[in-house]
């Protein structure tokens, strides 16, 4: 037994067999065969190639009914390359000309199709060698027996009830975990707020991260404990342990249970002031989590899910069909957040100047919309036209400046226009609102409030933005504080804003599913919640019964601290009371 | 044997998807199908040959058909090409 520490997400308990994550390299081995051995080669080649076609069609079978259309045609056009003459017979003739070995004929072959699509002028087509090293790859791992533990579409192993363990995920891959049952999941990177760590949340999924490289100790299906409430992961545990943590996963559920109670309940204060607590999603798959705890609609759609994984933008008839059937499943209020790509949340295809949203500071969000129109007016337009199947808002990320202000409301008057010659329904007075996240945004939220219908504050890159903290940098982690004087001074300041103003304040981060904070943020006049569903009926519990009138005090002297450890023992009163 | 020249139209040209239909539309007949662009004929029926044409948006292709179904084989594929693969754009 070995227990490794990291940072833990969700506050529940997962017990299952490792899958460790492999990337193997594949090595050719060159062998010459005598003369005899030809035949038996071929034949074996041939195996391979009928094995791998049985694995697709078992994955083509396997598909999700919701999946992309994209996966099975993509899956059908590797299974058309793997029989495909020039990759097949070619092989073949390589093996008995050159009397070698299946493998090192395949990776002849691979290559000089490669060289070929390499010198294409199409960047699309240049970019197929990839598909012809796939199918190729496929094949050679049957041949050589390599067993490759990945997290991709095409993988057909069964991952439900396992921990995947892994040096880091990417947002695409955390996609599949979600699709193939994973019991949950722990990495060596990321943290408590990397883009992986808040999907992980939105899977109702406890995990671990930041093992910083202690995942070496884990190996394939040893069973692993993964304590997400305390960041603790146990590697073959003891079975007195094991009943231990058995009972405390019935206790979590048992709590679950008493907080369904909260469900029909009017969601207000002890002192009758009202909250709106919405939700935020993905993917029309979370609407279904979302009418389960009664959100009051949608505050935050993370549109940039539909964009991901592919190889090129959706278009805008593909959104509008899926924003509307959002909107009209949801049945009530749907903040749209426009395309906010950056950071670690990538787009497959090119676009230009693409580089630049690696950085937090770079082309990114809003900006990038605005720098490709042709990506941003297809979206607009969709979301318009959703607009009329439902009660549907525009959300802008990261608006930093007037002038970007007035930049977006003329796209959407110009559309609006569009559309309106066109003959197409939409909403001519859709309500369009802006993330606060920048520091600039947060201290011109006065203006800003003048042009806008809404605010939303965006804390997880309010906090980035303001302490000058890379989030998916794990080594100044540490620093990132909810709890900064400074961050609560911004936060406070846009509340305000828009009391002023008379719009719409709402904060959709990660600080608004955290209970923690729940009281600091009533007593900072907040009143419109939105998080993921799996924390907002624990938001609900705190509200009916905080009393705000008896959080002034406190809140106000958390407000006046200006060292963050203070703050935080005047925070742990104030929960209290 | 039928020839005919045609225009490809669709967005993304012979990409990786248009390819994969035009090579199960051209294996349905017994005719032998063959693309010509930029002075390289590819067979229809392999989908790495149709792909290595990079025949893109724009580009004119001659198709050619030859066998007993060559009539019904040319309709299939020039039909495919003129409704965009049938994707949506």
């Amino acid at each position: 037994m070995l227990s490794l520490f990291g940072s833990g997400i969700g506050r529940g308990i997962a017990i299952g067999p490792a899958y460790v994550l492999k990337n193997s390299d594949i090595e050719i081995p060159q062998v010459t065969l005598a003369a005899a051995q030809i035949n038996s080669e071929v034949k074996r080649f041939r195996a391979a190639i009928n094995d791998t076609e049985n694995t697709y069609k078992v994955l083509l079978k396997g598909l999700a009914k919701d999946a992309p259309k994209e996966s099975a045609a993509f899956i059908n056009a590797h299974m058309l390359m793997l029989r495909d003459p020039m990759i097949m017979d070619e092989s073949i003739k390589i093996i008995r000309k050159e009397q070698v070995n299946a493998e090192f004929a395949l990776q002849t072959q691979a290559d000089t199709l490669i060289k070929v699509f390499e010198q294409m002028e199409d960047a699309y087509l240049r970019a197929k060698k990839a598909d012809v090293q796939h199918v190729a790859n496929r094949v050679l791992r049957r041949l050589l027996n390599i067993v490759s533990h990945n997290l991709d579409e095409f993988n057909d192993e069964d991952l439900g009830g396992r921990i995947v363990v892994g040096k880091d995920l990417s947002p695409a891959e955390t996609m599949f975990i979600k699709d193939r049952k994973v019991a949950s999941f722990v990495t060596d990177l990321g943290s408590q707020i990397s883009h992986t760590a808040i999907i992980a949340r939105s899977l109702k999924m406890p995990a671990v991260v930041g093992l910083h490289g202690s995942t070496r100790y884990i190996n394939d299906n040893d069973m692993l404990i993964v304590d997400g409430m305390r960041g603790i992961i146990i590697i073959n545990p003891s079975s007195k342990v094991l009943r231990e943590y058995k009972s405390r996963q019935s206790k979590i559920r048992a709590r679950e249970r008493e907080l369904s109670t909260l469900i029909k309940k009017r969601s207000q204060t002890a002192d009758a002031q009202k909250v709106q607590l919405l939700g935020n999603i993905e993917t029309a798959k979370d609407v279904k989590a979302l009418t389960k705890v009664n959100a009051a609609g949608v505050g935050l759609y993370r549109t940039e899910y539909l964009f991901m994984n592919r190889e090129q933008a959706p278009n805008e008839s593909e959104q509008f069909r899926e924003y509307k059937r959002i909107a009209s499943t949801v049945g009530k209020p749907v903040i749209i957040r426009t395309l906010d790509i950056g950071g670690d949340k990538q787009l497959d295809f090119n676009y230009p100047n693409k580089q630049s949203s690696e950085s937090p500071l770079g082309l990114r969000a809003v900006r990038m919309c605005l720098n490709h129109i042709e990506i941003f007016k297809p979206q607009l337009r969709a979301i318009l036209r959703a607009s009329a199947f439902g009660k549907v808002s525009i959300m802008i990320p990261m608006v930093s400046n007037f002038d970007e202000i007035n930049q977006i409301l003329t796209i959407i008057k110009q559309t609006k226009a569009e559309l309106k010659a066109e003959g197409i329904a939409h909403d001519s007075r859709i309500r369009v609102g802006g993330m606060i996240e920048v520091p600039a945004a947060a201290i011109m939220a006065d203006a800003f409030a003048q042009k806008l219908d809404f605010l939303s504050i965006g804390t997880n890159d309010l906090i980035q933005y303001t302490l000058a903290i890379d989030r998916v940098d794990d080594a100044v982690n540490y620093l990132y504080d909810p709890m900064h004087p400074a961050v609560l001074q911004l936060i406070k300041q846009v509340i305000r804003a828009g009391k002023k103003a008379d719009i719409p304040v709402s904060l959709c981060g990660e600080m608004a599913g955290n209970v923690q904070y729940t009281r600091l943020l009533l007593g900072l006049g907040l009143r419109n919640f939105s998080m993921d569903a799996t924390y907002l009926l624990d938001v609900k519990d705190r509200i009916l019964n905080a009393d705000t009138t008896k959080l002034r005090y406190l809140v106000g002297k958390i407000m006046g601290s200006d060292n963050p450890s203070e703050a935080r023992d005047l925070l742990a009163k104030l929960n209290q009371i | 044997m039928l020839e005919q020249e045609i225009e490809i139209i669709n967005k993304l040209g012979l990409h990786a998807r248009a390819s994969a239909k035009l090579v199960s539309t051209a294996a349905r007949f017994i005719s032998r199908v063959e693309i010509e662009f930029a002075s390289q004929t590819a067979d229809a029926k392999s989908i790495m040959s149709v792909m290595m044409l990079a025949a893109s948006v724009g580009s004119i292709v001659t198709i050619r058909t030859d066998g007993e179904d060559e009539q019904a084989a040319m309709s299939a594929v020039s039909g495919l090409i003129n409704n965009y693969f049938d994707e949506q754009e």
